[in-house]
């Protein structure tokens, strides 16, 4: 038989433990007791039987499309520009180094709202005679979605990829340069694919990140019917008092953010730092 | 040919200062010193990964100072060897060749170093499948197939346990001789110098000390800092008088027969191994013979040093055999012979 460990060390470990236990029930509880509010079987029935439930349908059906193409389309572009600074960031030596991190970082880190209002301001009035000119309108439209999207979910694609590239030794690239390759080709041939699983893990929280944005998209694109993505169509649901509606809506973007969540921590991208 | 032409490198708080090296073509050239001491910097500048603020950098004739790495035809093997870890050996190996744009070189080059290291068993595997003389072997291969004027290794032995340490020296020097290539070693361990180096170079501080072969360096150190790198073991501070070369050198209360001195204050420094140990009853008439009593023996891999006092302060080293002849032990009464020929005497800085 195996020695009991000491009544002092049994006694430390079952109390953290179960601060733990706790935390795992309160969160689960929470989540679960949200959803259990709805009657399910019921709400599927009237969706499908009545005429205002089919208009629901299309309202979340049309809230699903809007959040899958916009926050698929931000991820690209912040991958698009957060690959290459997430790059230089881990391999080049700047001045101020602190000032240049903290700017990156301060989108994630501002109230949302403020980071609206930051977009709204600059898009309609500095540069809305611009816009105007091209016949195109950024703010109170879908479009605006991306931006506000794109605006949070760049940084922090920024960090993720930078903590990809920082977990391999530049002297991957220095054997590929002295191998024959220019900067870029070690970057594309060598420093890429090596962190590709990381790169992998950044986009899918970036993306999860773009999903679930709101406050921005509030103030920059206002919640509209046109510009319902979940998020916003949660807060539509839940001011006219539909709170079964804005359960429903939800319990789709826990889904999406737990799926998310899962495939990230699968691809061992628990080290990277949220 | 490598010329390294009065170069100055600094890298952050680092600097190598006025360093000059010929390495000529084929040899096996070992730059030796302590950890810090700008090894590391000084492969990076010849590789082109760290420009010298000063000075020259010539490959086969080439002044490449101002080329960017991968104009410069150099095989770089840093410490863990970074073989591309999501590779084949196979591709690996053609890396250089597919990114120079000479595909059809490329099965006739693998075939080749495949054959010649040994490791066409291995082509494709990954490299976290392979041990650490595999991929040794791989990342050689990976850098010769480019044909490189110059292989720098950087401390390639030193993450290895002694026994693997040995068997792959040994390795290095056999594809080092079967290929002619011109390598640059960085090291700390001057047994691991010993066993493979034409020359050497000695580096403390971002200086290059000492220049020569190894046995120069072991027999003839220049410096006080070189004959404690390589464990001179008797260092004794002296002074020659009268004319250079004279071979008298004043230690304390003795005067000791030198072959050749510096006139002035010196270091004289003396081998274990060159002293001469016999019987106390056998003192001879040579010169430089002292009697002496052992005052600790101490146990080392191939014999005793004997720590010994008497006129000087010696360490002399048997062998077993003549320990047990000799009846080594504390107290014993014994006596020493200085070979004038094998005692190095150097000026002594201040």
């Amino acid at each position: 038989m195996l020695p009991r460990a000491p009544a002092a060390d049994r006694v430390f470990r079952a109390t953290f433990s179960s601060l733990l236990w706790l935390a795992v029930v309160l969160i689960a509880g929470i989540l679960i007791g949200m959803a259990a509010y709805v009657d399910w079987p019921g709400q599927v029935r009237w969706a499908f039987s009545t005429d205002e439930g089919r208009v629901f349908l299309r309202q979340v059906g049309f809230s699903i499309r809007l959040s899958l193409i916009t926050s698929v389309a931000s991820t690209f572009f912040a991958l698009l520009f957060g690959i290459p600074v997430a790059y230089a960031l881990s391999r080049f030596r700047y001045p101020l180094p602190l000032l240049i991190d903290t700017i990156l970082d301060l989108p994630i880190i501002l109230p949302p709202l403020v980071a609206g209002l930051a977009l709204l301001t600059v898009t309609r009035y500095w540069l809305g005679p611009f816009f105007d000119a091209l016949g195109i309108q950024i703010h109170y439209t879908a479009r605006g979605i991306v931006l506000a999207q794109f605006f949070i979910a760049g940084p922090f694609a920024v960090r993720a990829i930078k903590a990809a590239f920082d977990d391999i030794s530049p002297r991957y690239e220095d054997v590929a340069r002295t191998l024959g390759c220019t900067p870029f080709r070690a970057f594309c041939l060598v420093g890429l694919p090596l962190a590709r699983h990381g790169i992998l893990a950044g986009a899918i929280m970036t993306w999860a990140r773009a999903v679930s944005e709101f406050g921005p998209i509030l103030i920059f694109c206002t919640a509209s019917e046109k510009t319902a993505v979940l998020p916003i169509r949660v807060f539509l649901f839940n001011s006219a008092g539909d709170v079964a509606g804005g359960v429903v809506a939800s319990v789709i973007l826990i889904v999406l953010a737990a799926a998310a969540l899962l495939t990230f921590k699968l691809l061992g991208g628990s080290r990277l730092s949220l | 040919m490598v010329r390294i032409d009065h170069v100055d490198v600094t890298v952050g708080t680092f600097q190598l200062h006025d360093i000059v090296l010929d390495i000529a073509d084929r040899e096996y050239f070992v730059v030796l010193g302590p950890t810090g001491a700008g090894k590391t910097v000084l492969l990076e500048c010849i590789a082109g990964l760290t420009p010298p603020r000063r000075g020259r950098v010539w490959l086969g004739g080439r002044d490449v100072t101002a080329l960017p790495p991968e104009q410069r035809r150099v095989g770089y093997l840093p410490q863990d060897y970074a073989l591309f870890p999501h590779l084949t050996v196979r591709e690996n190996l053609a890396f250089g060749l597919m990114v120079r744009g000479r595909e059809d070189d490329i099965p006739a080059s693998v075939d080749r170093y495949a054959g010649l290291l040994g490791i066409g068993a291995l082509l494709e595997r990954l490299p976290a499948k392979l041990s650490g003389g595999e991929k040794q072997r791989v990342a050689l291969g990976r850098a010769l197939a480019i044909d490189p004027e110059i292989v720098l290794l950087d401390e390639p032995l030193s993450a290895l346990d002694v026994a693997t340490r040995e068997r792959i020296s040994d390795e290095l020097r056999r594809i080092h001789d079967s290929t002619g290539m011109t390598t640059l070693h960085i090291c700390h361990n001057f047994d691991e110098t010993l066993r493979l180096a034409d020359r050497v170079a000695l580096v403390n501080q971002g200086r290059v000390v000492q220049v020569g072969t190894p046995e120069d360096l072991l027999r003839r150190p220049r410096s006080l800092f070189a004959a404690e790198f390589v464990r001179s073991e008797n260092i004794l501070r002296g002074h020659a008088d009268g004319a250079a070369g004279a071979g008298r050198v004043r230690v304390g209360e003795v005067v000791l027969a030198v072959a050749k001195a510096p006139a002035g204050p010196v270091w004289v420094t003396l081998r274990p191994d060159d002293i001469e140990v016999l019987p106390p009853e056998a003192t001879p008439a040579a010169a430089n013979a002292f009697p002496a009593t052992v005052e600790a023996v101490e146990t080392r891999a191939d014999g005793y040093a004997l720590h010994t006092r008497g006129a000087l302060a010696l360490t002399a080293f048997v062998s077993r055999p003549q320990a047990r002849d000799l009846a080594v032990e504390p107290g014993r009464r014994l006596a020493l012979v200085l070979p004038p020929n094998c005692l190095n005497a150097f000026p002594a800085a201040d």
